[in-house]
């Protein structure tokens, strides 16, 4: 009986992890609720992928299309064509050289699938746009959407303590952030043809850490800020924009720049690097790395410490 | 207790319903404040309160502003003191061992709504860190208690008020806690629901549950406790029994209402008339032994028609301190004039109107 | 007797007609909007844009005062036509169309931003907290309501672009002589223009993107994909990867600001890889009558259900 009672005890025992566990779980079906966001966000990415793949049909990644002199010139496709229909007018010494010349371009121009992709689509589209606004829309509506329907007190009235509830929620907003963020890149990249493959070896970890540090920050900003999305679009698409592109150290304040620099170290043998490496001034890679990995464990302990303190109100 | 025209900034609560006055001090009260203040900017919500709450129910009465739900958090860990602390059974109220102590239903009216009731309870329960079967154990238990059994399956966004209520209150029994902070638990339901509630609080007391139950009406609270306290403007201002306070409330009218109607007024086309009455303050009103009010009368009769002189006869002209202009034609308003002492009185025209405002506006 | 208790009487004046109630709505969502501490930090950063101009033309105007070859800039001593070079060549700090387009370009950020909150707040809001009934219970329709609330939105777009613009104006107007004013009329009748056309569009644009998606993050990821991310995707296309220039019809703002050039008189079919003028505003007027097409729709879908 005394056994029973025991077991009944034990059966009956609650346990904090468990709760926590549960809140995570809990979170991330939240986040797969608000399904307006989601169908946004993978709408984007069908819209993505389907650009860069009618991009990679057309055979446009290749500074075949530049123009040759400046941007009023004939393309180099079109000089290349042009200039071969006067080789037979050469010298034997001039055919030669002029052969060299062309078989060295062609192979230029076949190679510049790389940098044509990284930097017309990898920095200027996902960099610049979709990484953050993937990580913003999930990491600020992980808590700001709980803030903004009024349900946050459901969980803060459980015995869960409040930097546990914080972490909670962060873990489960991660497996949305980067799938989006890294499964989306690799989506892209699978489509892109020949760059593809080598832009994701080369740059999957700068998504991963540059998607987890702005997570961590964005989901700070969801905590604090009652209309957190509009602040971290104004983070993102403004002072990132400002201070990316500022010379001395201001840049050093921005988590694309780290994340930049990794992809500058890694695709260096391909002939990546910053359009003015004085100016840009790059770290290294590692250097980079280690302050991504930092920023991400201090935004996220702040925010815990912060947490634990803040009060939120009715109306909030 | 404290007089509540003695105590100053400090309302002590010590005395619950189930306590007898001398074994008071033997029972571990459940939840303590110790000068509590608590300050929205330049706003102060909780002021200086001192309460120690031990099993049975207390009422907490005020009006809205008073600072009941401000009190409520703060017992909730939802609200952290300016000044002062706040302790469930020992514990700092926003810790995580507090709030296992603690059953809160909050006044908030939203939930995850597209969820249905049983699932919301029972994920407040897997909250709590229960396993799935116990869970589900106590969500059934809990939902049998606020009678939601077999109306709980359909989404929260489709629930009535009392629907809406009944879950809060089966959440916040889950894991049964010694102390429940109920904000207004009674308000949206109807008759029969209510007295289903109130038969729901009886047993949770006599179960030895800790119950802060808040109200504006004191009506309500009184088929439900006689041990209540009064909000006012953040402090305790008054604690005792039912009739106690009413006594001193019957004494102590804060506003009245006065309805013109200048279609009886002679010449009353005249919108610019001022001084067609008005209201005094009669601070230096004077006081009958015990501080009882020589002038006023007791219990104004709510009868229209009446006047204001008649009303509150012989109240005593220390000068005017309030006063009404130029109410247009049809005009009505309340005058509240705040202070605790009032009269009305020297109208000068016919067709004025005076009653009491109704007890839930009243301020102690 | 029991009328009487109720305190009822009838309404002795008259109403309006219903389209009294738009600058009401429109004046309370203003206030509502202006009481978040939040649209002051950001009105704030899009001044930063505006003072760049408006101390740039105050020092192009003291560079060009002084009578030394160089003058003493900060402690540093600069050559004095370098300095008037900077700021009217490169700046173009010099009161041209040119430099209030700059103007109304680089203040798109932050209009984009600020719209995107006010759609939160004024529209998003509004239906989702259920306040919409209390606008439609009044003497007016839900067409007086998107009216009230466009003209807000339109207010807001003013006070970022056309407000500072005109300030501009004014400055370099006191500054130089008042023959400028004269001389320079269809400068200030092309920002009035620009600014009308400008804030109409977005004021359509965000009324029927905050209608259909009223969730403040969905609102704003909508919102960013049509004004930042075609923006990006225009110039990837035709800066990077060299397609036809058409492509830039899809970035409305860069749209907008040819229509803007060709309110302050210049010649937008001569500018080196843009789409025409005729294409520009045949893309704007056909996302125009889409908006309105999208309203309409919802407004009546208000009426059958009310």
């Amino acid at each position: 009986m005394t056994e029973s009672a025991g077991a009944m005890d034990k059966r009956r025992e609650r346990s904090s992890l468990r709760a926590w566990l549960f809140l995570v779980w809990l979170s991330w079906q939240r986040q797969a609720r608000a399904r307006q966001m989601v169908w946004i966000a993978l709408a984007l990415l069908a819209f993505a992928t389907v650009v860069v793949a009618l991009n990679t049909a057309g055979g446009r990644w290749t500074m075949a299309y530049w123009k040759f002199f400046g941007r009023q010139g004939p393309t180099h496709q079109e000089w290349l064509a042009q200039s071969q229909t006067v080789t037979p007018l050469l010298p034997p010494a001039g055919k030669a050289l002029a052969s060299a010349y062309y078989a060295a371009h062609s192979a230029i121009l076949k190679e510049s699938d790389f940098l044509v992709f990284t930097r017309g689509f990898v920095f200027l589209l996902f960099f610049s746009f979709l990484l953050p606004l993937w990580s913003l829309s999930f990491a600020t509506e992980a808590m700001g959407g709980e803030r903004e329907s009024q349900s946050l007190i459901w969980l803060l009235t459980r015995p869960l303590s409040r930097p546990a509830i914080y972490l909670a929620k962060f873990v489960a907003m991660l497996p949305w952030c980067l799938a989006l963020n890294v499964g989306g890149f690799a989506l892209l990249c699978s489509v892109a043809g020949r760059p593809g493959p080598i832009a994701f070896r080369l740059f999957w970890p700068a998504v991963l850490w540059a998607s987890l540090t702005f997570g961590a920050l964005f989901y700070l900003f969801g905590a604090f800020f009652r209309r957190p999305a509009i602040v971290a679009i104004v983070y993102s698409f403004f002072l990132e924009v400002i201070m990316g592109n500022m010379p001395g150290d201001l840049k050093r304040f921005s988590v694309g720049f780290y994340a930049r620099c990794m992809m500058f170290e890694a695709a260096e043998q391909h002939g990546l690097q910053p359009e003015n490496p004085v100016i840009y001034d790059p770290v290294s890679g590692g250097t980079a790395l280690w302050v991504l990995l930092l920023s991400t464990v201090l935004l996220l302990a702040v925010g815990m410490f912060l947490f634990r303190r803040i009060e939120f109100e009715v109306s909030d | 207790m404290l007089d509540p025209g003695v105590q100053g900034t400090t309302g002590q609560l010590t005395s619950p319903t189930l306590a007898p006055r001398g074994r008071v001090a033997a029972i571990e009260p459940v939840l303590v404040f110790e000068r509590v203040s608590k300050f929205y900017g330049p706003v102060i919500g909780v002021n200086q309160v001192t309460l120690e709450l031990r099993p049975g129910i207390t009422g907490l009465v005020g009006s809205n502003g008073a600072g009941k739900s401000t009190l409520m958090r703060l017992a909730a860990g939802q609200a952290r003191p300016d000044l002062g602390r706040v302790q469930v059974r020992g514990h700092d109220a926003r810790s995580a061992e507090a709030r296992l102590r603690v059953g809160y239903c909050p006044e908030v009216d939203t939930f995850y709504e597209e969820m249905s009731g049983r699932q919301f309870v029972q994920t407040m329960a897997r909250l709590c860190g229960y396993r799935r079967g116990e869970a589900h154990q106590r969500a059934e238990e809990t939902l049998r208690q606020v009678g939601m059994t077999d109306r709980s399956d359909r989404r929260l966004r489709g629930y009535s008020k009392g629907m809406r209520q009944r879950i809060k209150l089966a959440q916040a029994l889950l894991h049964d806690p010694p102390l429940l902070l109920l904000d207004e638990p009674l308000s949206g339901i109807d008759p029969v629901g209510r007295q289903e509630f109130i038969g729901l609080f009886l047993e949770l007391a006599e179960r030895n549950k800790c119950l802060l139950v808040s109200s504006h009406e004191l009506e309500e609270l009184e088929k439900l406790t006689d041990h209540v306290a009064i909000m006012a403007r953040g402090r305790i201002a008054a604690v005792g029994s039912i009739a106690q306070i009413r006594e001193r409330l019957e004494d102590q009218p804060l506003s009245i209402r006065i309805d013109i109607d200048w279609a009886d007024v002679p010449g009353s086309r005249d919108t610019t008339r001022n001084g067609v009455f008005h209201v005094e303050h009669p601070d230096r009103l004077r006081r009958g032994p015990g501080g009882r009010s020589v002038g006023a009368q007791r219990r104004p009769p709510h009868r229209p028609g009446a006047t204001a002189a008649s009303v509150l006869p012989g109240a005593d002209p220390t000068g005017p301190r309030g006063m009404v202009r130029g109410a247009p034609p049809g005009a009505a308003g309340r005058v509240d004039l705040g202070g605790p002492w009032l009269s009305a009185r020297g109208c000068s025209c016919r067709g004025v109107t005076c009653r009491r405002d109704s007890q839930g506006e009243a301020e102690a | 007797m029991a009328v009487q208790l109720l305190h009822y009487r009838p309404w002795r004046g008259q109403f309006h007609s219903p389209a009294w109630s738009v600058w009401p709505v429109a004046r309370l969502s203003l206030a509502m909007v202006f009481r978040r501490k939040l649209f002051w930090v950001l009105y704030g950063l899009a001044l930063f844009i505006f003072l760049l101009f408006f101390f740039g033309q105050y020092l192009l105007f003291f560079a060009e005062t002084q009578t030394e070859a160089r003058v003493n800039f900060g402690g540093v001593s600069v050559p004095t036509r370098s300095l008037i070079s900077l700021f009217r060549q490169v700046l173009k700090l010099n009161a041209t169309a040119q430099m209030y387009l700059n103007l109304f370009w680089y203040q798109g950020y932050m209009v984009m931003v600020v719209l995107a909150l006010a759609g939160a707040v004024l529209v998003g809001n509004d239906i989702r907290f259920g306040s919409l009934p209390f606008y439609l219970s009044k003497p007016m329709s839900a067409r007086h309501y998107l009216f009230g609330k466009c003209l807000a939105i339109m207010v807001f777009v003013n006070l970022m672009t056309t407000l500072p613009a005109l300030c501009l104006f004014v400055q370099y107007g006191l500054l130089s002589s008042y023959d400028y004013f004269t001389e320079s009329g269809h400068l200030l009748g092309g920002i009035l223009a620009y600014g009308l056309i400008l804030s109409s569009f977005l004021a359509l644009a965000l009324l029927s993107t905050a209608v259909a998606v009223r969730r403040t993050v969905p609102l704003i990821m909508t919102w960013t994909t049509l004004f930042f991310f075609f923006r990006r995707l225009a110039e990837a296309l035709v800066d990077r990867l060299y397609y036809d220039p058409r492509w830039r019809l899809i970035d409305l703002w860069n749209d907008l600001y040819l229509v803007g050039s060709a309110c302050m008189g210049m010649d937008v079919d001569s500018l080196q890889r843009q789409p025409t003028l005729t294409e520009t505003m045949l893309v704007l007027l056909a996302v125009s009558v889409l908006c309105l097409t999208y309203l309409i729709r919802r407004i009546r879908a208000v009426e059958v259900v009310s």
